[in-house]
């Protein structure tokens, strides 16, 4: 096998993995991205000339992949989009949660759906803030942004998060109440 | 338990707890995957443009005899016809006999005929002197208008300006012309990616407001290239025409709603400058240059001069060369920036490096300067910038010609 690749598919092959599973909640779409980073790579491996790091470098690829995925996929998302109920304030069909997730606690399964209200921008910085554990400065890096333009997606992020995981909870509530009382 | 209540610690923290996901591939499949898709992308590349010119020089043998046949036939004088035949054939058997000795080495001839041509196109395009700039300056300009139409690149990482001149026709709005040439724009042709006309209605309003509207089913609401050129193309036609004032609808609903940006009423027409440009070079037709900004302002023309000499992930690559040492950047009068290429600065009076001051000039110009004086010891010009003697910015980025 090629070193180049051998040697990046030790050191990053996860992280890539995980950053681009998390952006497009899918296994298989996943897999072929992730080809698709390795190619890119290894066609500018030689112009990589060590001013980032390879890691925020690696990314950055990671990134542009994302992103160049959901342009070809906006007849998708849009129908997506159009399945969301307005008044109710819920998408009516979610990505399926995968067997990783399921097993996890229920607030891990709710918070991993919510990350679908959040922009493609917000999202990118949740996964590599929170579950690549990138620093700010590494985020910044790979996204090609400001450090104040990290910080302030991350907050609003958060804030989106945050509306709608409340939201989630107190809808469960009241149904629960509601079964109660009908009790 | 009640926790309808959220902070922003116990998110991080449910964050921080999601699963790591793992590929359960085998590293050698993927690597397999790989190169099956590399050497595909490759094969395309070439095939069919070698089959074709293998072709193309089969008829060309068979055809030219012929042709040649038949001119004697209809002619009376046996001279001119062994003449004739001459000087057409001649030339191509000199070719043939060229890439036959080359084809020894065991590569297909028709290969090495495409990559000769290809090699003979590019010292062409270099020698040209119209070429060698890609901006538009006032002498270009002589009696027209000028459009800049944001064009999202094929690979959704940046959006090129493209500008266009338009001679003044009397009685015709700008508007109209504005509306016009959208529809000619050849994208595709340019290596960029289709995205003109827009699909949105556009109209003027109080001559002052421009009313843009979308169907419900628009296709600016995702992809995050096609919603920077979309609202980066209505600002720059709002400063094009003088309007003050950019009002978004969906049908008759006011508000667009942009994934990046939520539902937006109105553009804000606020200055938004500050930007340095780079060289860059589209997947599809790798030989055009295009002096691209990056979407991030820099705080001074310092910063961005030297945040200019390192490429900026893909696709934009570094426009001042890291030899090039600019010392003393001082604003000499208001619009006119005064600097110094430092003695040990390599440069020649070559196209890269006119490229290099294009970037510059057109930089200066984000950062609202109109002239900039250049300061060098060692070359009096520079392609047809003089060193040493105020050089006025570009009129506009990326000169592009429609033929009709």
């Amino acid at each position: 096998m090629d070193s180049v690749f051998d040697e990046l598919y030790e050191k990053y092959h996860h992280d890539v993995f995980q950053f681009i599973f998390y952006m497009v909640k899918n296994r298989e779409q996943a897999e072929d991205l992730v080809q698709e980073v390795y190619i890119r790579v290894l066609k500018s491996y030689e112009r990589f000339e060590g001013k980032s790091s390879e890691k925020t470098w690696l990314f950055s690829i990671a990134r542009n992949v994302a992103i160049d995925h959901f342009r070809k996929q906006k007849g998708w998302k849009q129908k997506i989009a159009e399945k969301f109920d307005w008044t109710t304030g819920q998408v009516k069909d979610e990505s399926p949660i995968p067997e990783e997730i399921a097993l996890q606690k229920e607030e891990v399964g709710k918070i991993y759906q919510c990350l679908d209200r959040c922009t493609v921008d917000q999202r990118m910085v949740i996964v590599m803030r929170y579950i690549q554990e990138l620093t700010i400065a590494e985020t910044a890096e790979a996204l090609g942004w400001t450090e104040s333009k990290v910080k302030t997606t991350q907050h609003r992020a958060l804030k989106v998060l945050k509306k709608e995981m409340e939201e989630r909870m107190a809808k469960e509530e009241t149904a629960s109440e509601k079964i109660r009382v009908e009790r | 338990m009640k926790r309808s209540e959220w902070n922003d610690k116990q998110l991080e923290e449910l964050l921080s707890n999601m699963p790591k996901i793992q590929d359960h591939r085998d590293p050698r499949d993927i690597y397999q995957n790989i190169t099956i898709k590399m050497s595909k992308k490759k094969q395309r590349s070439w095939v069919v443009p070698s089959v074709a010119t293998a072709a193309a020089i089969l008829l060309f043998v068979i055809l030219v005899p012929n042709v040649m046949n038949w001119n004697e036939s209809t002619s009376n004088s046996m001279e001119e016809r062994s003449t004739a035949s001459d000087s057409a054939e001649q030339p191509e058997m000199a070719k043939m006999t060229e890439n036959s000795e080359d084809s020894a080495g065991g590569k297909e001839e028709a290969k090495i005929f495409t990559d000769k041509k290809n090699d003979e196109n590019m010292q062409m395009t270099s020698i040209e002197e119209e070429e060698t700039y890609t901006a538009l300056y006032k002498e270009d300009l002589t009696d027209g208008n000028v459009f800049t139409y944001a064009i999202p690149d094929t690979q959704g990482q940046n959006i090129v300006p493209i500008s266009i001149v338009v001679p003044k026709e009397d009685g015709k709005e700008l508007f109209e012309q504005y509306k016009e040439i959208m529809t000619s724009l050849k994208e595709e042709e340019w290596g960029l990616s289709e995205f003109y006309p827009l699909k949105a209605e556009l109209s003027i309003s109080n001559e002052s407001v421009l009313n843009v509207s979308v169907p419900t089913d628009h296709p600016y609401m995702y992809g995050v290239p096609g919603q920077e050129a979309f609202t980066e193309t209505l600002r720059e036609l709002a400063k094009t025409l003088g309007l003050n004032e950019v009002d978004l609808f969906t049908e008759e609903k006011k508000g667009i709603e942009f994934e990046l940006y939520g539902n937006l009423p109105t553009l804000d027409l606020s200055n938004d400058s500050n930007h340095a440009y780079y060289f860059h070079y589209p997947e599809k037709k790798p030989k055009q240059l295009y002096l691209v900004p990056y979407s991030q302002p820099y705080k001074s023309i310092e910063e961005a001069f030297n945040a200019m000499k390192e490429n900026i992930s893909l696709g934009l690559s570094a426009s001042i060369p890291q030899d090039i040492n600019i010392e003393e950047i001082k604003s000499a009068g208001e619009d006119i920036l005064n600097l110094k290429f430092d003695d040990d600065s390599k440069i020649a009076n070559e196209p890269s490096f006119i490229h290099t001051i294009e970037a510059i000039l057109l930089t200066a110009k984000d950062f609202d300067f109109e002239k900039v004086i250049i300061q060098y010891n060692k070359l009096d010009k520079i392609g047809k910038f003089n060193m040493n003697e105020e050089i006025e910015v570009p009129v506009a980025p990326n000169k592009m010609e429609i033929l009709n």
